[in-house]
């Protein structure tokens, strides 16, 4: 058995409201091994990305009650401070969005939004940065990265870019029926993977490969687990919960 | 973005010679007595309603006159750059009434205009971040203020307790700041806070505002999601984002404070730009009025260009437009 990565346990999310609490995210549990690639199917409202952003603390903390624990590296991410949290994101847990046009900074070249990950996390120089920027532009075969990098060249493939800035041992991918899909893609429902290290090269069909080979998924619905297909090594607990609104 | 600023700077040109035409038949072509008669003040002559028509060229066709009066404008005229004409009321040419006028105004908005973009920012940013906090509420509370007192009365008090009473400033009126720099600053501290005032806190609401929208944005939880510290976060990716309606309103402002301040330049006594439109208003010194309305009107255009060459520096995509 190898080693485990992520041991989320109970995780619930709600946000308060005039009219009481609804129930995003509710008592959901999984693991996640090294090697891993783990897709949470369900249709919109049903926690995939609230779930995933918990774990990044994303979520703003005024107006989310996240309870449960999610254990990554002995420390539990929902108890970690900001600062803790901080150092995790973008370093050993990235994430990537949906909706890339509107993930990137409007007024920031795509390099220097990636260099800025990178010196975030590492002493380097802004030269370094930006060296490396390019290398995983390339390395997700963006065709002229460095000119599109620093500006010469309109950054077309803005999703392949978010993609490259996003590197660590676990990915977040959100993806969902979006307009700006390509045509085959949108007919496929939405899916939030969670892409352990090793788990092969980040590629746009990972969550479906998840889900056709069959390694692992979890079908969510309504903040609560379906079920979940459990085959190869991998273990999954679930834990079904009513929704409550 | 060479090209960006050329098409803009050519196309301020434009704007300023239909402004120009703008104020040329609002004084000239519509009034309905002789513009002589109107352009030689209070206690005309024979001999100067000659001079202002061969001057003005009154004789002329209107589109002759309007060549004239952009010609002078545009190149000088015997009184120096730009030319505006004479005053028959002061016996000194417009151009020198400003020139000794416009460095009061300058000073005034120059002063108020650093106190409220770094009050009225701050604020802001600080309200945006602390949404919903103690410091938050307090702040909307000192935009409230500031946006419902009026000038006048707000100069006045501020005139009665700092100099009246506690005695810690100078009192009304203007001292050069080459002659006296403390005495200057004296002077000066009232009005640009009383000025700064309003501004700050109409800024204060805007980049509140502005700043809450931008931090609900998808690239600020990319730029969170990457671990930035929330201080990189708030003023590099942020603040950026949502300076453009800032900047057009700062733009805008000075514009319309460069035609006059008037209510503080009144309160403070300060005779700058706005006073002298008035006192022309009063005198019926057309050619003054005349002058302050060009100058106002240029200094909107010039402005409007500056805000939109620095647009291209903050904001990429609008050089491409």
């Amino acid at each position: 058995m190898s080693e485990t990565l992520l041991d989320v346990r109970g995780l619930t999310v709600a946000f308060p409201t005039h009219e009481g609490d609804v129930l995003a995210v509710s008592d959901l549990s999984y693991t996640l091994h090294r090697g891993e690639t783990l897709g949470i199917v369900g249709e919109s409202g049903s926690g995939k990305s609230v779930s995933s952003l918990a774990l990044m603390g994303l979520l703003n903390q005024e107006r989310t009650r996240i309870s449960g624990e999610a254990m990554f590296g002995g420390r539990n991410l929902l108890s970690l401070s900001p600062e803790h949290m901080r150092e995790i994101r973008g370093k050993d847990i990235a994430m990537i969005f949906q909706d890339p046009f509107a993930c990137l900074h409007p007024m920031y070249r795509v390099g220097d939004q990636i260099a800025e990950a990178v010196t975030a996390h590492a002493s380097v120089s802004k030269s370094k940065a930006l060296d490396r920027a390019v290398e995983l532009l390339d390395a997700v075969g963006i065709p002229k990265a460095r000119d599109r990098a620093e500006g010469r060249l309109p950054s077309a493939s803005c999703e392949y870019a978010t993609r490259a800035a996003e590197i660590g041992p676990i990915d977040v991918i959100n993806m969902r029926d979006n307009a700006r899909l390509s045509a085959t893609r949108a007919r496929r429902p939405p899916v939030t993977t969670l892409r352990a290290a090793g788990a092969g090269r980040v590629c746009r069909r990972v969550a479906w490969r998840a889900l056709q080979t069959g390694r692992q998924s979890i079908r969510a619905y309504a903040g609560s687990v379906r079920n979940s297909t459990k085959r190869s090594s991998s273990t999954i607990s679930t834990r079904m919960a009513a929704a409550s609104s | 973005m060479a090209l960006y600023i050329a098409r803009r700077i050519l196309w301020a040109g434009v704007v300023i010679l239909v402004v120009l035409m703008i104020v040329f038949a609002v004084f000239y072509l519509l009034p309905a007595s002789d513009p002589a008669l109107r352009f030689a003040g209070k206690s005309p002559t024979p001999e100067s309603l000659a001079l202002i028509r061969d001057r003005l060229g009154l004789d002329e066709p209107w589109w002759k006159q309007y060549g004239i009066f952009v010609k002078n404008f545009v190149t000088g005229d015997e009184y120096g750059w730009p030319g505006l004409g004479y005053s028959f009321t002061s016996n000194v040419s417009v151009l020198s009434e400003v020139t000794e006028r416009a460095p009061r105004t300058l000073f005034l908005i120059l002063g108020a205009a650093i106190i409220w973009l770094v009050v009225g920012v701050s604020i802001g940013v600080l309200s945006a971040v602390k949404r919903q906090s103690a410091a938050d509420r307090a702040a909307m509370g000192f935009v409230l203020i500031g946006i419902s007192s009026p000038v006048f009365w707000l100069g006045l008090m501020a005139l009665w307790v700092f100099w009246k009473k506690l005695g810690w400033t100078a009192g009304t009126g203007y001292v050069p700041l080459t002659e006296n720099p403390t005495g200057f600053l004296s002077h000066m501290i009232l009005p640009w806070c009383v000025l700064a005032l309003l501004f700050a806190a109409i800024y204060a609401r805007m980049t509140r505002n502005s700043l809450l929208d931008t931090l609900g944005e998808d690239y600020i939880r990319t730029a969170r999601a990457k671990g930035l510290s929330e201080r990189t976060v708030i003023f590099r990716h942020g603040l950026r984002a949502s300076m453009a309606p800032i900047i057009t309103m700062f733009g805008m402002d000075i514009a319309l404070l460069v035609g006059g301040a008037i209510i503080t330049e009144s309160v403070f006594n300060i005779q700058g730009l706005g006073w002298l439109a008035i006192d022309g208003t009063l005198n019926q010194d057309l050619p003054t009025v005349v002058g302050v309305v060009m100058l106002g009107a240029v200094a909107v255009v010039v402005m409007n260009l500056i805000v939109d060459i620095g647009y291209a520096f903050l904001d990429p995509r609008v050089r491409y437009e």
